[in-house]
């Protein structure tokens, strides 16, 4: 996961390494997503996600395409 | 047919041990700085590394088995340097970069660049929000790869 100036910086690093263009969000998303994934993680009461709790996660900030679905 | 492994109580006094020390002293250990911290074996602390990187908690280094990941952390040098007072990490990307202060509540600056252009970038992390930072993130790999290969990932 690559932190780019704009979206024409990916399009272009995507031209450069033939790579598709993935998924792109801006920066306060990734902070929310962040915060959803390792906010807890420093507590004792942690546990790993289980793949649901996972997904959850990931839905709840708003990634919900097909891109973030964990089981293909 | 392989058994499935589970997070015991013990995995999870040793990760917080692990997290102890990587949040007190600024870096992710070394096997050896472990084994002097926690009092115990080479053996036993290579045994619960291996545990929790079969749980994909941790990512090893392949020829050292050394921690090279243990979220958000890094154990070497990359694009992401996150400084908070007077302790740094390094982060694999700019997920766990900003994961970083988040998970310790507390103030934080990320040194990085751009990964086209590489033009210095520098994030704000303020009260777990962000101070007037604009840029975007691309995740090139869908989530149902990311675990193929999570250090390209």
């Amino acid at each position: 996961m690559l932190l780019f100036r704009s979206e024409e910086h990916v399009a272009r690093w995507c031209r450069i390494w033939k790579l598709r263009r993935g998924a792109v969000f801006p920066l306060q998303q990734g902070l929310r997503l962040a915060k959803a994934w390792y906010g807890d993680r420093l507590s004792p009461k942690w546990r790993p996600f289980s793949p649901q709790q996972a997904q959850a996660t990931l839905n709840n900030v708003g990634l919900r395409s097909a891109f973030w679905r964990l089981s293909s | 047919m392989a058994k499935k492994l589970t997070y015991t109580e013990a995995d999870a006094a040793f990760r917080q041990a692990l997290y102890h020390f990587i949040v007190t002293r600024g870096h992710v250990p070394k096997i050896g700085e472990l084994t002097a911290a926690l009092s115990r074996s080479q053996k036993t602390v290579r045994s619960a590394l291996q545990r929790l990187a079969d749980l994909h908690i941790l990512v090893l280094q392949q020829n050292t088995s050394e921690v090279l990941r243990a979220a958000p952390f890094w154990a070497v040098p990359t694009a992401f340097h996150v400084q908070s007072a007077k302790r740094s990490w390094w982060a694999s990307c700019v997920w766990d970069a900003l994961a970083i202060p988040l998970m310790l509540r507390r103030d934080a600056r990320v040194t990085t660049a751009c990964a086209c252009c590489d033009s210095a970038m520098e994030l704000i992390v303020h009260k777990g929000g962000l101070l007037g930072t604009k840029g975007v993130i691309h995740f090139a790999v869908p989530a149902s790869r990311w675990y193929e290969n999570i250090v390209f990932t």
